[in-house]
C-alpha cells in the first residue's frame, strides 16, 4: 500500500480532462468528416429519428427539437462541442471550473444521443461520463470535489474493465478463443492477417482471450498496487487499446480509456 | 448557498452515481434503472461480451419500375481505410457500426409482426437511407437486404440476415 500518489491531484484531473478533451475533438472531426451521415438521407438521419421517442413527438418539445437537430442546423452543435474540446485539449484549463462549459459538452452529447442512438459505442459512453462528472464538480470546483471526481472516473474505469472481464469469463466461445476468431475475422472489427493466423493456430487465440479476460478481470487490482505495478498494468492497458485501436479499428476507445488513466494512477498511489 | 452544501451534493450526486452504474447489473433492477436512463448515463460495460457480433453485414437494395423489371442488387458500400489510417482516424466506424446496431435491432425483434417491425425504427432507418440514393432514373418501388458474412468462416456464402418488404416511393 503506497499514500504517495505518482502524480498530484492537480495533474492528474489536468490529464484527465484534457485527454477526454482531445476524444472529443477526434469524434467531432470524424463526425465532420462524415456529416453525410448525419443528412437526410443518412443512417442517422433525424428526419426518422424525431419519433422514435413518445416525448420527443410533443408539440413544442420537437419544434424545440428541429431546430437544434435537423440538418444541417446539427452541424452547429457538433462545432460547438469542437471548439470546447480544442479549448480544453489545449487551452486554458480554467475554463472547465465555469459550470456551463462541461455543461454544454454534456447537453449536446446527450441531444445528440437523442437524435439518433444508432452507431455510439463504449468509448462515446466512457466520455459522458467524463463530462457529466466534470459538470457537477464545476459547480462547486474545490479540492473535494476534484478528489470526488478523479475517484468516480478510476472506479468507473475499473467497473468497466472488470464487468467487461466476467461476462467474458462466463462465456465458453470467448474461453475457448472462437469467439475472438470470429471477431478478427470481420471486416468490421478484424485483421485479415491475424484472422488467418488465429483460426489455424486455435490454441493461441484461447491463450490470448484467457489473457484479456485475466487482465480486465484484474484490472481492479490497480487501484490496491504499488505505483510502479499500477503504471505497468496501465502500460498494458494503453497496449491493449492501441493493439484494438489497430486491428479493430476502434481509434476513440484509446483516447476515452486513457483519458482515465491519470485518475487511476493517482487513486492507486492514494490508498 | 453555502460552499460545504454545494460540495457535499456534487459528492454525493457523484456517489449515487457510482452506486447505480454498479446496481444496474442486478437482474431485477436493470429493467427499472433502464427505463429511467433515456440518455445512457448508466453504463453497462461489455466490451463485446458475453456475446460479441462475429459477423459482417452488407446493405443492397433493389429498384423495380413500372414494366416489372427488377434490378440487380446494388450494394451501399463503406469506404474503407487502410489499418495504420483507422487506428488513428476512422470517421466511416459509426455509420458501420449503425448499420449493425439496426440489423441487431430487426433481429431481435423477428418474433414480431412484419407490420409491426416496418414502423420501428432501424427498418424505417434503412428504408429511408436506400429509398435516398441518388438514382438517374425513376423506380417505382424499392427493396432492401442485409447479408451476413460470418468471421470465422470467411470464406463461406453470405446468408440473409433480412429481407424487407417491397415499397413504393412516395
Amino acid at each position: 500500500m503506497n499514500a504517495h500518489p505518482p502524480l498530484s491531484a492537480d495533474l492528474a484531473f489536468q490529464l484527465t480532462v484534457r485527454l477526454g478533451a482531445a476524444m472529443l475533438v477526434v469524434v467531432c472531426l470524424e463526425t465532420i468528416f462524415s456529416i453525410g451521415d448525419l443528412s437526410d438521407a443518412g443512417l442517422m438521419s433525424w428526419r426518422i429519428a424525431r419519433s422514435r421517442l413518445r416525448w420527443m413527438t410533443r408539440h413544442h418539445v420537437s419544434r424545440v427539437l428541429d431546430s437544434l437537430l435537423k440538418y444541417p442546423n446539427v452541424i452547429f452543435l457538433i462545432l460547438c462541442r469542437l471548439v470546447i474540446g480544442l479549448t480544453l485539449a489545449f487551452g486554458v484549463l480554467d475554463l472547465v471550473e465555469y459550470p456551463w462549459i462541461a455543461a454544454i459538452v454534456l447537453a449536446t452529447g446527450l441531444l445528440l444521443f437523442a437524435r439518433g442512438n444508432y452507431g455510439y459505442d463504449g468509448a462515446d459512453q466512457m466520455n459522458w461520463i467524463l463530462f457529466g462528472s466534470l459538470s457537477l464538480v464545476s459547480i462547486e470546483s474545490s479540492g473535494t470535489t476534484r478528489l470526488a471526481f478523479l475517484w468516480f472516473i478510476a472506479i468507473q474505469a475499473c467497473l468497466s474493465y472488470l464487468v467487461a472481464g466476467v461476462a467474458k469469463a462466463t462465456a465458453k466461445g470467448w474461453r475457448d478463443g472462437s469467439f475472438l476468431i470470429g471477431i478478427v475475422g470481420t471486416r468490421m472489427y478484424g485483421h485479415p492477417g491475424l484472422g488467418a493466423i488465429l483460426r489455424t493456430h486455435p490454441r493461441l487465440s484461447a491463450a490470448l482471450s484467457v489473457g484479456i479476460i485475466s487482465w480486465e478481470c484484474c484490472f481492479v487490482f490497480v487501484l490496491l498496487a504499488p505505483p510502479l505495478l499500477a503504471l505497468l498494468w496501465l502500460t498494458l492497458g494503453f497496449v491493449f487499446h492501441m493493439a484494438n485501436a489497430y486491428i479493430m479499428g476502434l481509434n476513440t476507445f484509446l483516447w476515452s480509456f486513457l483519458s482515465t488513466y491519470p485518475a487511476i494512477l493517482y487513486c492507486s498511489g492514494s490508498i | 448557498m453555502n460552499l460545504d452544501i454545494r460540495a457535499f451534493i456534487v459528492v454525493a450526486t457523484l456517489t449515487a452515481w457510482l452506486l447505480v452504474s454498479g446496481l444496474v447489473y442486478i437482474p431485477k433492477l436493470r429493467p427499472v434503472i433502464r427505463r429511467a436512463d433515456q440518455f445512457s448515463l448508466i453504463p453497462e460495460w461489455r466490451f463485446f461480451a458475453p456475446r460479441p457480433g462475429q459477423h459482417d453485414f452488407t446493405l443492397l437494395y433493389r429498384d423495380q419500375y413500372v414494366d416489372g423489371y427488377s434490378s440487380p442488387w446494388i450494394e451501399i458500400r463503406t469506404e474503407g481505410s487502410s489499418r495504420w489510417r483507422r487506428a488513428l482516424w476512422n470517421p466511416k466506424k459509426r455509420a458501420a457500426k449503425a448499420l449493425f446496431d439496426c440489423t441487431h435491432e430487426l433481429g431481435k425483434q423477428s418474433a414480431s409482426p412484419t407490420c409491426a417491425k416496418e414502423i420501428g425504427h432501424a427498418y424505417l432507418t434503412l428504408l429511408n437511407h436506400v429509398q435516398s440514393v441518388q438514382r438517374l432514373d425513376h423506380p417505382q418501388s424499392v427493396q432492401f437486404v442485409i447479408f451476413a458474412t460470418e468471421g470465422g468462416t470467411p470464406d463461406a456464402e453470405p446468408t440473409v440476415a433480412y429481407l424487407s418488404s417491397v415499397h413504393r416511393f412516395s
